[in-house]
């Protein structure tokens, strides 16, 4: 088994895509997707996301480089790179983030929602075909 | 042990929302993923045991699945899906 969290093997996409938009009034500022680079992740992070959420990327990120230096080896920063652009993109909506954040939260606590609200992915195919 | 992995609600529109050749890299991930231990799958030495997990899915992991594992209802509950591709 692979020690790294994705099915195929990690490959860095290299897409830059967006820049900030300006804010909505009456709700927080939603921003376009970053680019798939430090300096991007760490822009929308520090708009949207805090200083604990921010602090953690900067150690994390800081890791990755000292262990990529140590092994000669781009493989941990760029996965950690990658790890940190999904949270980015989910940061990017700071409202919708936190509702997951409460969720999830609520799921660990409290245990799965009930079948009702439930959907396997056979059945969400079969609504779902091309 | 054989674990059923199904959709939250916010999920399901996640889902819903992905063009169909995103669906179908869904379709290989979620054939594939029902051979492991999803509570260990792709989880690193010495990585904390944490309720939430991720997943990535796609030829080159531009996808995300976020899940948590609940051994014993035999259940995976997917949270959240993302597409960066």
């Amino acid at each position: 088994m692979s020690q790294t969290r994705r099915l195929p093997l990690p490959v860095s996409s290299g897409r830059i895509i967006g820049v900030m938009t300006a804010p909505q009034p009456g709700r927080p500022q939603v921003l376009d997707r970053p680019a798939e680079t430090p300096a991007a992740i760490r822009a929308v992070l520090a708009a949207n996301a805090g200083p604990e959420v921010l602090a953690l990327y900067d150690a994390d990120l800081d890791a990755a480089f000292v262990k990529a230096r140590e092994d000669g080896d781009l493989t941990v920063l760029t996965a950690t790179v990658r790890r940190w652009w999904f949270e980015a993109d989910a940061w990017r909506d700071p409202e919708a983030q936190r509702a997951f954040l409460a969720r999830v939260d609520r799921y660990a606590a409290e245990g799965p929602p009930p079948p009702g609200e439930r959907t396997s992915w056979q059945e969400f195919r079969a609504h779902h075909s091309a | 042990m054989v674990y059923r992995w199904e959709l939250d609600g916010p999920a399901r529109l996640d889902a819903a929302s992905l063009p169909e050749h995103v669906r179908q890299e869904l379709d290989r991930f979620m054939e594939a993923v029902t051979i492991v231990d999803p509570a260990d799958y792709g989880r690193a030495p010495g990585d904390p045991d944490r309720p939430v997990r991720t997943l990535a899915f796609g030829p080159h992991g531009e996808g995300l699945v976020t899940f948590l594992v609940y051994p014993p209802d035999e259940l995976v509950l997917v949270a959240r899906i993302q597409w960066l591709g």
